[in-house]
């Protein structure tokens, strides 16, 4: 990567995770406001039209103790959930004027109570569809981002308006589509795009301004396209399961080095998971809603009653040539637990080798997930 | 002369418990039979279910919450589990949903006889979301349509529902009664739903009245041990005269408690507050840890979870039953958000007179428990109660250590004791 273009998205992705320097330097700067969400998914055009930095926390990979936040959460939850948590307690989170949770599952939820007990700020939970064949989804979620948006506008000290939302619609759009261009070349060919790499990229996306990301993103498509590293005799691994609390990349990079490449995984999953919103037509939040709705990518954390998930991950494994999938599971997390029993059972009956790996955020040795990775690639390369 | 009235033991006015087992056997005999009888049955979770709709179109529902929970109650939990694991379900998954997949695997047997697979999966997405990932299971390894009800979050911290809640769930329900039609054959008879909805509206204020039995001192039942026999009706057996007639004899049975001064400990020393699911495999070692010390329960959040009739935040109306059975719906307990649920046990200490609080926090359920740490704090450092949050599982035996419990529970009423200054 260029020498500037890395050092923008290593210093972003590095003060996402405890600093949250370029938050306050930005506050500074714009005037504006900045509010905190906690994974998957966030409407950030809702903020972003109102002047307020959305940025996605991603939690703090051992970046803090967990002391404080395990006596008030239970030991049997997931790290993503204590550190952010820790953060609140501790300070960490100060520069945000507001902190959204959703419904992704019951910690994040819970967790969005006991934040708010414990904190003098703007604290609200959107609550996403999950019945989104019903012909009421959209309009509950258009009257629920309206709520949002009223929340997000009393931070702001302004109003939602429709042509700035519109506006903020299209900058985003091209933000996802520049992520899906950068996942669709990792795909092809990624030998020119190391997992750590790729990690500081995408991981940047949390707490960059949507349109300083934009255009470095392009510049960084742009220079990693022209690349022309040699692909090896790996094999090709799809990851499944990291969609909130985030893998440690040395986890990562021991699965690359042990003979794979990793085509696929779902860090930060929620910043490309949307297809694009519709610009026209005189309601712009309802389009918003539908696009939400209207979205048929599996997402764990989201349940549609019209998505065969098991149909899903066969086509995918197809279309990303994978040898072979491996399931990385953060401890404690229920929703990636049930999935992989979702998602196994047609691999098994398709002889697609899998692994399962657990993982925290905060974990840092590996050696066990060696010796594991080692196993399934050899085992894959000489069948 | 009139005879002066015998004296009436606690024995003597102990028989709903008796009533409500006689209830439960004829509902698992009934499941048992439902193969046989061709009659379909519907799975269904304990909170925000609409029983009433089901009932409407003769499904038989089943509760895999309520069969797993009386499984582990017979000690049956084990040899599921482990089906469950050698499966590859993880050993941090929720037990419940692990005994109830286990239970309709093939070869499996349990403590309470067969367990019919599901016909329909009626998914009340209320206070829970492994409920989702739960049916799912289901959904994918036997091929069962979902028939989904997404009932929203009480997300407001001073616990307002927006209109547009109520309009979601109001509107999904609609839609639920034309699948039930499709599913059973059978046309949607409203006038049915209605006396269906009123039977459960009658049999809801009764059981309301038995639970505020406990703000008598002393109490005459212990709101959370025996809340858990008797809430099982409200839950399996709403909307019909049965279920009725046996709040109605508990009442009458509580009532006769008071006037005998009799309860489930021979006498009251402690009035405590629980919160939790209790410990199904330990459940009367678990209660005699507390009994020992003549405490008695005088409110709980569990027997709620079915909903929360005692703050009035629902009640069902036949005039209005699609319009009612959704405020029902989002008003379970663990839909309600933490700092809902934590005032909440503060007022039963206020209204009910409690010494101490006792948190059961269950490793497997982070629903109930996370952010139970964090009641704690608040109810003991911000306001001075004592509480004591002590940690087990619902179904799993291996996370229960009778010693430590023990000496917990032992060295908190120690403390309490000195507190209260009655040694
Ligand atoms: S890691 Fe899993 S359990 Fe933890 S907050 Fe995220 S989705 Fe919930
Ligand atoms: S997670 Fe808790 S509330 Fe949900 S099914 Fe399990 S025990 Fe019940």
């Amino acid at each position: 990567m260029q020498g500037s273009l890395a050092s923008r998205f290593e210093e972003a992705s590095t003060d996402s995770y405890t600093t949250f320097g370029l938050v306050s330097k930005w506050k500074q700067e714009t005037k504006g406001k900045a509010v905190g969400y906690f994974p998957v998914y966030f409407p950030e055009e809702l903020a972003d039209s109102m002047g307020i930095l959305p940025v996605s926390l991603q939690g703090a990979s051992g970046g803090v103790s967990l002391d404080m936040a395990t006596a008030h959460t239970q030991s049997f939850v997931c790290s993503i959930s204590r550190s952010v948590f820790q953060m609140a307690l501790q300070g960490n989170l100060e520069v945000f004027d507001g902190l959204i949770f959703s419904n992704i599952c019951d910690v994040a939820r819970n967790l969005s109570g006991i934040t708010k007990r414990n904190m003098a700020k703007y604290v609200d939970y959107i609550h996403f569809p999950v019945n989104n064949s019903s012909s009421h989804a959209a309009a509950y979620l258009r009257d629920e981002y309206l709520r949002i948006g009223e929340g997000l506008a009393n931070v702001a000290g302004t109003r939602l308006d429709a042509e700035k939302l519109r506006a903020s619609i299209s900058l985003h759009n091209e933000k996802r589509r520049l992520l899906r261009r950068l996942a669709a070349l990792r795909r092809e060919r990624p030998e020119i795009i190391p997992y750590a790499e790729w990690y500081s990229v995408i991981r940047a996306s949390a707490v960059m301004p949507a349109s300083e990301y934009a255009s470095a993103l392009a510049s960084y498509l742009d220079e990693a396209s022209a690349r022309t590293s040699k692909s090896m005799d790996k094999i090709r691994v799809a990851v499944i399961g990291n969609f909130c609390e985030q893998i440690p990349v040395m986890l990562m990079k021991v699965i690359e080095d042990a003979g794979c490449y990793v085509v696929n995984d779902e860090a930060l999953i929620g910043n490309r998971w949307l297809q694009d919103v519709r610009t026209e037509g005189d309601d712009p939040v309802l389009s918003l809603a539908e696009a939400y709705i209207g979205n048929r990518e599996p997402l764990t954390v989201r349940f549609h009653p019209e998505v065969d998930k098991q149909e899903h991950i066969e086509a995918f494994v197809k279309s990303l040539r994978a040898d072979g999938v491996i399931f990385c599971t953060p401890k404690f997390c229920e929703p990636a637990l049930y999935d992989y029993m979702i998602y196994k059972a047609p691999l098994e009956k398709r002889k697609t080798p899998y692994l399962h790996l657990e993982y925290e955020e905060s974990s840092s040795s590996f050696e066990h997930v060696r010796t594991m990775a080692e196993t399934f690639a050899e085992s894959i390369l000489f069948d | 002369m009139p005879q002066p009235a015998a004296k009436l033991t606690f024995k003597d006015l102990d028989r709903a418990k008796y009533m409500q087992g006689g209830m439960i056997k004829e509902y698992f005999d009934s499941l048992t039979n439902s193969r046989a009888n061709g009659t379909k049955v519907a799975y269904a979770f304990v909170m925000a279910n609409p029983i009433e709709l089901l009932k409407s179109f003769d499904f038989l529902p089943l509760y895999p919450e309520i069969t797993s929970l009386n499984i582990s109650y017979r000690g049956g939990a084990p040899p599921l589990i482990t089906l469950a694991e050698e499966a590859g379900y993880s050993t941090d998954a929720c037990g419940y949903v692990k005994m109830g997949v286990a239970a309709t695997m093939p070869g499996a047997s349990t403590t309470i006889g067969n367990v019919p697979g599901p016909d329909l999966l009626l998914l009340s997405y209320s206070g829970c979301q492994i409920y989702i990932h739960w049916w799912e299971q289901f959904h994918y390894q036997a091929g069962v349509p979902i028939v989904l009800l997404d009932i929203p979050y009480v997300r407001d911290f001073e616990g307002r529902v927006p209109r547009h809640d109520i309009r979601y769930v109001t509107g999904q329900l609609e839609e639920v009664i034309a699948r039930l039609e499709k599913a059973s054959g059978k046309r949607f008879d409203e006038n049915r739903l209605k006396e269906t909805v009123r039977l459960s509206a009658e049999a809801w204020d009764l059981w309301r009245q038995c639970l505020e039995m406990g703000k008598l001192r002393p109490t005459p039942f212990d709101a959370y041990f025996e809340s858990i026999y008797y809430m099982a009706p409200i839950t399996f057996a709403r909307g019909s005269q049965k279920c009725v007639d046996f709040y109605r004899f508990l009442l009458e049975e509580l009532k006769s408690r008071a006037e005998h001064g009799v309860g489930p400990t021979a006498e009251e020393r402690y009035r405590l507050v629980f919160e939790g699911v209790p410990n199904y495999p330990f459940f009367k070692k678990f209660w005699g840890l507390f009994a020992q010390h003549n405490a008695r329960s005088v409110a709980s959040t569990y027997p709620k979870v079915a909903g929360l009739v005692d703050t009035g935040a629902f009640r069902l109306n036949p005039d209005k039953p699609l319009e009612s059975l959704a405020e029902y719906m989002i008003h379970a307990y663990c839909n309600w958000n933490m700092p809902l649920r934590t005032n909440l046990i503060e007022k039963y200490v206020r209204d009910y007179k409690a010494d101490a609080v006792i948190l059961h926090s269950i490793k497997s359920c982070r629903s109930f428990s996370m952010g139970e740490g964090d009641m704690r704090e608040y109810l003991a450092v911000e306001k001075g109660i004592p509480t004591l949050l002590v940690e087990s599982d619902h179904v799993d035996p291996r996370y229960y250590s009778e010693a430590q419990m023990k000496n917990r529970v032992d060295a908190f009423f120690e403390t309490l004791d000195l507190r209260m200054g009655a040694k």
